[in-house]
């Protein structure tokens, strides 16, 4: 009686057939390749005039409209663009052409987006929050650490400080932001 | 035989154990004796217990017995002492000899006395989860108060059975949280004062000053324990032993209906004010919730700035509208054309597009017309949502009244106490909500007119009855709103103020003479009272008397922005009136035009605003200016003092905002105003510090950024103004000296005083000189800054020295720096370390004097002056 009322089990409970056992015991025994642990970067892509850069996740809030800036009175840090209202509450905007040392202007092959608006990115380290302009936002993406490459010697001295490395991706050439000393020398330069 | 049995064992043990157990040993012993001296059982346990362990590696079972009877003591007596000694062999014993020793000591079992008195044993306490301290603290904080509050109840003779069950309650739960974070010293604590309360509650006429003080001490002990950071708990709780067996015993007393001594007070004024909480936000019931500051502030800027978007919805909502209108319209025009056609004779074609015409702007129009009514309900909801929301998260800043002032009343109590007079606070008015600011800057004043009044208001007992007043004096704190502002009262129906006696000493230190003092008001006369130096008596006492309080009573309610007013009757009360603003985050200014971008003058820091014309602008010595009633007043231009860009103004009425202070009166040109406004005064980030000129920041309604303008800071900023441009047309060209690049140098020390040192000697030298406070700070600055040398230490957090020099000479840029190690280190070992990293110089910091760090810098670099540094 039990055997009829049980027919799942049965099903389930069945020695498994030779062939079976032969074919799963080949794959089982085949060598292990290991896989191979890819160390990836998380970064926001951004463009600002000609450039590209990449910046890592960890340090990026959010991305926004341009926002009214106010001048802030007897200020004459070429970094500072002045005050803007983030989620309701008063933050410093600067830029990074300065710091970057990002020369020229955009030119029609920069881009990557269908359409292109520009926008704030505000980021925050470390109790720090900083608000920059940029001429375009592409998206966040992974980047494999090993494909990451040297700055190259004809990078301007100022600007290559602040890049951990570059990468070569869609044909277009992404700065790795070193957020840490970014981050550091906005602050120290207020 | 016992003996056999351990010289067999004795063969088993190997000669290197032995040692070891006997250094082990003497250590043990040391502290043991150290610890009978000194009377520290907790000193003596540890030391047994260890002598124990080692005994028992080492199989020396026969003296086991005696060590566990020692370590069973509970006192440290004399014969404990004695007993000790006999362990004194061991310790002066050899590998070869000890257990000859041993064998020779015939120690016996005792029994050691125990002589302490039949106190509830002290019983040991254990580690426990932090986040369970937390929750502990949160709930002594607030059965203390409740403790408290009933206790002064009970004093006051007006204590019912509900006061005793809550405090019963409360004693109940202070104990099962004890029991929670097995903080057993305080379990036996709550549960005695628990015991007391059931005790006094049938036996009302237990009550008297001693029994009240040690129920007052119990909770004191407590509330002490708020002070103490969770890590160094247990500790505290160890060395405060004695009290609590104290404490305990004393309660044990009462509970049995014994007598008790009077004890003698210990004022321990650990008012709950201190303790509290600074980021709690309001509570009306009893759950708590801590909230960082800093989330709180977020929570706050998103909900206004949620409010500040809801805003567009309307004005978005009657643009469809009209869009609504618009296309009606075109479908009106649509039957219009049908109409017309239908006259003629027309095309079938065209007219079956005309039917799929209108048919389209039919379904159009229903569209339209449902997808505007779903609009307008949205943003109804919406709009009312994020003004409820905000208006909740505003009501955050509010907290009760009872708040800020719940260690009030124990603290008067204590202070009538210690100058013998009988005294109670009233509180009438604990729910009126005040802004956390204006409650936290309102403590200390508030505090200090408590204290005067029973210092110098109250009297004492004798001379009230005297007077026919009732032996006990009633302090009242009252608080209300009313006409959008906040009051405060503090009477005390003591003796107030004698008018003649302020006539008196005011005639006396000569501020006003005889003839003029006999025609100034009771209200002329009180203030008086706030001049700084001010007193009416001649004695001083710790409490006040000495003349500065009600003068920085004042200053620190006029800086909320408040007023203060007196007023008495001689020998029956004296009252203060404290008028405030309801909030401080909120505040009534002048918006203006400056360069094109939004400001606000704050209306009460300014004197007025006109527009004036062009033609009553004076000029003397190319100085503007303007009369004002009779008097003359400076002018200048806002862009000018807030170094602004701004475009020339072409108007004839010209928009001038007056300023004063107090001596002269100064005239700002704006752009243009822009109305009057009730701004919510926003911080601005304070990554910039204190911003010249400016006090705060706000919002337009749109969301953009405004600054509110400091006009203390503006006035110093125009007079320098004044001053520079007479000086600016004085100073001829100046020479310009040769500009030699300056060497810089980065020092890196995790010391501050080494770091200082180097600093000043270098700078001293001509260099300019930057610091590092670690690797990480040093490796971050020398990458961005351009320097001719780095100086470093080893020892440092995150990144020591080594690695700094290795990161500097593997960095293609920054290879050819000159580093110099300076480091206390000072073995060869590290010297080769150093430079094999790629040091160019080490110096050690104990052979170093100044001459040496200097020729060493001059060595790499060249003296400070030379041109031609390193690239």
């Amino acid at each position: 009686m039990e055997d009829e009322f049980y027919p799942a089990d049965k099903l389930l409970t069945r020695k498994p057939d030779h062939d079976y056992l032969e074919e799963w015991t080949t794959m089982v025994q085949k060598e292990k390749v290991a896989r191979k642990l890819t160390r990836d970067y998380s970064l926001l892509l951004f463009r600002i005039h000609h450039e590209w850069f990449g910046l890592s996740t960890a340090v990026f809030n959010h991305v926004c409209e341009n926002k009214a800036i106010h001048s802030i009175p007897f200020k004459k840090n070429p970094m500072i663009l002045g005050l803007v209202n983030i989620g309701g509450q008063i933050r410093v905007c600067v830029t990074l052409d300065k710091l970057l040392n990002i020369s020229g202007s955009a030119e029609k092959g920069d881009e990557l987006s269908s359409v292109v608006y520009d926008r704030m990115i505000v980021i925050e380290q470390e109790e720090n929050v900083w608000v920059f302009p940029v001429d375009e936002v592409y998206g966040i993406f992974q980047f494999d650490v090993e494909k990451m490459e040297n700055v190259p010697v004809n990078v301007s001295k100022s600007s290559a400080n602040y890049l951990k490395g570059v990468f070569l991706w869609k044909g277009k050439r992404i700065g790795f932001l070193d957020e840490e000393l970014l981050c550091y020398s906005l602050k120290t330069s207020l | 035989m016992a003996i056999e049995r351990e010289k067999a064992k004795k063969l088993s043990v190997s000669p290197e154990i032995v040692q070891l157990f006997l250094e082990e040993f003497s250590r043990d012993y040391k502290l043991l004796k150290e610890g009978s001296e000194t009377g520290s059982l907790s000193d003596v346990k540890k030391a047994l217990q260890g002598i124990l362990g080692s005994l028992k590696i080492v199989h020396l079972d026969s003296v086991i017995p005696f060590v566990e009877a020692l370590k069973g003591a509970n006192a440290i007596t004399k014969e404990f002492c004695q007993r000790v000694e006999e362990l004194d062999p061991i310790s002066r014993a050899t590998p070869e000899t000890l257990f000859q020793i041993v064998d020779n000591l015939k120690l016996q079992s005792i029994e050691v006395e125990n002589t302490s008195p039949p106190a509830p044993k002290v019983p040991e306490v254990q580690e426990v989860d932090a986040s369970l301290l937390d929750l502990f603290y949160v709930e002594v904080e607030s059965q203390v108060s409740v403790l408290n509050q009933g206790l002064l109840t009970l004093e006051s003779e007006q204590g019912t059975g509900e006061t005793y069950r809550t405090l019963m309650r409360a004693a109940h739960s202070l104990k099962g949280a004890a029991r929670v974070v097995e903080l057993a010293p305080l379990v036996t604590l709550g549960h005695a004062m628990e015991d007391c309360f059931v005790a006094l509650e049938m036996n009302p006429d237990r009550h008297c000053r001693a029994v009240m003080d040690t129920l007052f001490q119990s909770v004191d002990f407590f509330a002490a324990l708020l002070q103490v950071p969770k890590e160094f708990l247990h500790e505290y709780l160890k060395k405060q032993e004695q009290v609590l067996t104290q404490l305990s015993s004393t309660l044990g007393l009462i509970i049995e209906g014994k007598e008790i001594e009077e004890v003698p007070v210990v004022t321990n004024k650990v008012g709950t004010n201190e303790n509290r909480p600074r980021t709690t936000p309001s509570i009306y019931e009893d759950r708590v919730l801590r909230v960082s500051t800093k989330r709180l502030n977020c929570l706050m800027g998103l909900a206004g700035e949620s409010m500040v978007e809801s805003l567009w919805l309307q004005p978005f909502g009657e643009a469809l509208t009209s869009l609504k209108h618009l296309h009606a319209e075109m479908v009106h025009n649509v039957d219009q054309i049908r109409e017309a056609l239908r006259v003629e004779d027309v095309n079938p074609q065209v007219n079956h597009y005309l039917s799929g015409l209108h048919h389209h702007a039919n379904v159009c129009q229903q569209t339209i017309d449902n997808r505007l009514s779903e609009l307008e309900m949205f943003i109804r909801r919406h709009t009312s949502l994020s003004e409820r929301l905000y208006g909740e998260v505003i009501d955050i800043r509010m907290r009760p009244l009872s708040d800020g002032v719940k260690g009030f009343p124990r603290i008067v109590r204590d202070l009538g106490r210690d100058l013998g007079k009988k005294v109670r606070l009233k509180i009438i008015g604990e729910d009126t909500p005040v802004d956390r600011d204006i409650l936290e800057k309102l403590e200390t004043p508030l505090m200090h007119l408590l204290r005067n009044a029973v210092d110098h208001g109250i009297e004492p007992p004798e001379v009230r009855v005297e007077h026919g007043k009732p032996e006990e004096g009633v302090v009242t704190l009252q608080a209300t709103h009313r006409s959008g502002m906040l009051y405060i009262t503090i009477t005390d129906d003591g003796r107030g103020i004698d008018l003649e006696q302020i006539k008196k000493k005011v005639v006396k230190d000569k501020i006003v003479n005889e003839e003029v003092v006999d025609n100034l008001s009771e209200s002329e006369l009180l203030d008086f009272l706030f001049l700084p130096g001010f007193t009416t008596t001649d004695n001083v006492t710790e409490i006040s008397g000495r003349g500065v309080g009600l003068n920085i009573v004042q200053n620190m309610i006029q800086e909320v922005g408040g007023t203060i007013r007196t007023s008495t009757a001689k020998g029956h009360h004296l009252c203060f009136d404290l008028q405030l603003p309801l909030t401080l985050s909120v505040i009534r200014a002048l918006l203006v035009e400056i360069g094109g971008e939004p400001y606000a003058f704050p209306l009460s820091r300014i004197m007025r605003s006109i527009h004036l014309p062009r033609s009553e602008i004076e000029v003397i010595e190319n100085r503007q200016f303007f009369r004002s009633e009779e008097k003359n007043v400076g002018l200048v231009h806002s862009s000018q003092v807030l170094e602004l860009e701004s475009e020339p103004l072409s108007d004839d009425l010209i928009p001038v905002v007056m300023l004063s202070d107090r001596m002269n009166l100064y005239g700002v040109v704006v752009d243009r105003f822009c109305g009057e406004k009730d701004l919510v005064v926003q911080e601005v980030d304070p990554v910039l510090g204190k911003m010249p000129g400016i006090s705060s920041g706000a919002f337009m309604e749109d969301g953009s950024p405004l600054l509110i303008i400091d006009v203390e800071d503006i006035l110093r900023s125009i007079d320098k103004l004044f001053y520079s441009t007479d000086l600016q047309a004085v100073q001829s060209t100046a020479i310009s000296s040769e500009e030699v690049p300056v060497k810089r140098i980065l020092v890196v020390d995790d010391s501050i005083t080494v770091r200082e040192v180097e600093c000043r000697l270098l700078q001293n030298k001509g260099y300019e000189v930057q610091t590092a406070v670690d690797g990480v700070d040093g490796w971050n600055a020398v990458r961005i800054g351009d320097f001719d040398l780095v100086i470093t230490d080893v020892d440092m957090p995150r990144m020591n020295g080594i690695d700094l020099v290795l990161s500097i000479k593997s960095d293609q840029r920054l290879q050819s720096m000159p580093v110099m190690i300076v480091s206390y280190k000072d073995r060869e070992n590290d010297r080769k370390m150093g430079l094999e990293a790629g040091a160019d110089y080490y110096l050690t910091k104990a052979s170093f004097h100044d001459e040496t760090l200097v020729d060493a810098v001059i060595d790499l670099i060249g003296p400070s002056d030379e041109p031609g540094g390193v690239e």
